[in-house]
């Protein structure tokens, strides 16, 4: 891939087959024909696969399940289920994959970012699940807000997000969550 | 007057899975030691039942995010035993290229963000980044190539989708394996700086009388074939494998425990057990620093996994690379079978040590059984073991750092406990203050 050609943002899903685990993984898989070209959509399966790629990118979106009744706050998105958030955040800590492997999106942002491969801008949707059994379909509450969640996160791509990114500072307590 | 403690631990990090370890003190003797682990292939084997048997490598390939490949090539295995499915040679090599991908990923990680911090007094991948950047970008860099080699052989970074019952859905092509060659052989020669690193770390002087298990092969490091051999002298087929090592049910742990036939004695899987097992198998650069570190080989201290997962590390980039430069597109890639009822079983050597498989499929090609023993589950009897030898040696800390000690020794054995937590809560039981 040579710099002309690189695109700007990745956007991860992460997830397992399990359950509104998965949620990461479906949203990707439908945003993969909406996006532009210079979003570039995988599927993780563990938040460390995101190491093997940051290098490449100046933006990062992710979306990864969340269990519900974390630390956050309301939903901050016009979907009940839908959160978003701009890292460095206490509140990604609630997110599923967070639990799930020994190294969780936490430690993988924390990680990138002390080793200086994080991308600038780092945006993170939790989707609530309510649902994480093995090989289970998605919640019939997480699979209504489906198209809702769609929409909500084919709009980060909208003019906005070409403005110059935010410059950022760390607290130290997010080091610490 | 002697005093009991309890002494909890609620959350061992940097191990892979949910679980609980429970110690309970008589002064200065440990009373009790449970480790309860919640294990998720539990619930797999139920699931297969009644699936078609071609949808198993997909299916077992989810039971872990971090080792597919293990699973469901075992699986793949298991079920070519029961079709009496002969492979090629040419699919054979495809195999192994594959696990030494999942090997490379697996070590790596866990060698420089799981293991390592611990024998520099930090708490995690993130502290050590701080003092030792090269090194834990060298780790990161290894880990992505092994996940690059899995992504062209199985067909996506996630679970691989083209691996299948009488070998590939399509053999790679030649061009995307060359491609990968000038990374790996970097990654060869930083595969031997870090086990150069870590044979130098302090380990503890610990070593016990371990009954070590590993797959073991006449003309191979064995990987996805062998025997079963032990550093007591056994030698079983894998066929023979339930006579002589079963599963029993403890009360405190929701997983089942492994240990041998004969009494229940535990064993210990992993590459450890590898190493001593099949040294002299090794590929070439691999044994000169086998043979030129200061470990005296059999090696009977757990702290020095880490430098036997270096071996593998250092040994799977050189036999990929040689698999890599040999490698010729073939076809068929993929070997026809007929659907017959029948019974078969594999083991083979996932990252954290054997792994064990066995199914019954009916003349529809249906699953009507089947049965899984992670490595993990063949290990914990042996962490509780070892977890009565350790702690004596630590208890003159306070709770917190005899917990962080019982954490250092789980961790020896990468433990992948489930795919849903990493939460390992430990609970350290001193009773009343005398």
């Amino acid at each position: 891939m040579n710099a002309e050609s690189k695109p700007r943002t990745l956007f991860a899903g992460t997830g397992s087959p399990h359950g509104d685990d998965r949620i990461g993984w479906l949203i990707a898989d439908a945003l993969d024909k909406l996006v532009p070209p210079d979003v570039e959509v995988r599927l993780a399966s563990t938040p460390s696969h995101l190491l093997d790629w940051l290098d490449e990118f100046d933006r990062l979106v992710i979306c990864d399940a969340c269990l519900p009744g974390g630390p956050q706050q309301a939903a901050s998105t016009d979907s009940p289920r839908l959160h978003r958030w701009t890292w460095p955040t206490l509140e990604v800590s609630s997110l599923r994959s967070a639990n799930s492997h020994a190294f969780g999106l936490p430690m993988v942002l924390q990680l990138a970012d002390r080793l200086g491969t994080l991308p600038q801008e780092v945006i993170v949707f939790g989707v609530e699940g309510e649902r994480f059994d093995a090989f289970a379909e998605l919640s019939p509450c997480v699979a209504e807000a489906f198209d809702l969640i769609i929409e909500t996160i084919a709009a980060e791509w909208s003019e906005e997000c070409n403005e110059a990114v935010r410059d950022r500072s760390y607290p130290e307590s997010v080091y610490h969550a | 007057m002697t005093k009991t403690r309890t002494i909890k631990v609620e959350a061992l990090t940097r191990v892979e899975g949910e679980g609980g370890l429970y110690v309970r003190l008589d002064g200065e003797r440990v009373d009790d030691v449970k480790l309860s682990i919640y294990e998720p292939p539990r619930f797999f084997e139920a699931f297969l039942r009644g699936r078609a048997l071609e949808d198993v490598p997909d299916i077992t390939a989810r039971i872990c995010g971090i080792c597919p490949v293990a699973y469901q090539m075992s699986a793949v295995h298991a079920l070519e035993a029961a079709l009496g499915v002969t492979i090629s040679p040419e699919i054979r090599r495809l195999r192994r290229l594959l696990y030494c991908g999942e090997w490379i990923e697996s070590h790596a990680l866990h060698m420089h963000l799981l293991h390592a911090p611990d024998f520099y007094g930090v708490d995690s991948g993130i502290d050590l980044a701080s003092r030792f950047p090269n090194e834990v970008n060298r780790g990161l860099r290894l880990k992505k190539h092994g996940n690059e080699l899995l992504e062209v052989l199985g067909g996506r970074a996630i679970h691989p989708i083209n691996v299948a019952v009488g070998g590939f859905f399509k053999a790679p092509k030649k061009d995307d394996l060359l491609r990968l060659l000038p990374d790996f052989e970097w990654g060869l020669e930083a595969a031997i700086a870090t086990t150069r690193w870590v044979a130098t770390l302090d380990f503890p002087d610990f070593t016990r009388a371990y009954d070590m298990v590993a797959l073991q092969h006449p003309d191979e490091y064995a990987m996805n074939e062998g025997h079963v051999a032990s550093t007591s002298g056994t030698s079983v087929a894998v066929e023979d494998y339930e006579n002589y090592y079963e599963e029993f049910h403890v009360e405190h742990s929701t997983a089942l425990h492994s240990g041998r036939t004969d009494g229940h004695a535990s064993y210990h899987v992993g590459p450890l057990a590898r190493i001593n097992l099949n040294r002299e198998q090794l590929f070439p650069e691999a044994k000169v620093l086998a043979d030129g570190i200061d470990i005296d080989w059999p090696c009977w201290n757990p702290f020095q996994s880490i430098v036997a997962r270096g071996l593998e590390l250092v040994h799977a980039y050189e036999e990929a690379i040689a698999i890599i430069r040999d490698y010729k597109q073939f076809s068929p890639s993929r070997v026809s079978y007929e659907h017959r009822a029948s019974s078969g079983c594999a083991a083979t050597e996932a990252p954290r040590g054997l792994i064990y498989h066995r199914y019954e499929v009916d003349d529809a090609g249906l699953v009507t059984f089947a049965k899984i023993v992670p490595p993990t589950s063949q290990n914990q009897q042996q962490i509780e073991a070892d977890l009565r030898d350790w702690l004596p040696r630590v208890l003159d800390g306070n709770d917190d750092h005899i917990a962080c000690e019982c954490e250092r020794l789980v961790r020896c054995y990468d433990p992948c406990i489930s795919c849903s937590t990493h939460f390992l809560k430990l609970t350290l039981d001193r009773g009343k203050q005398a």
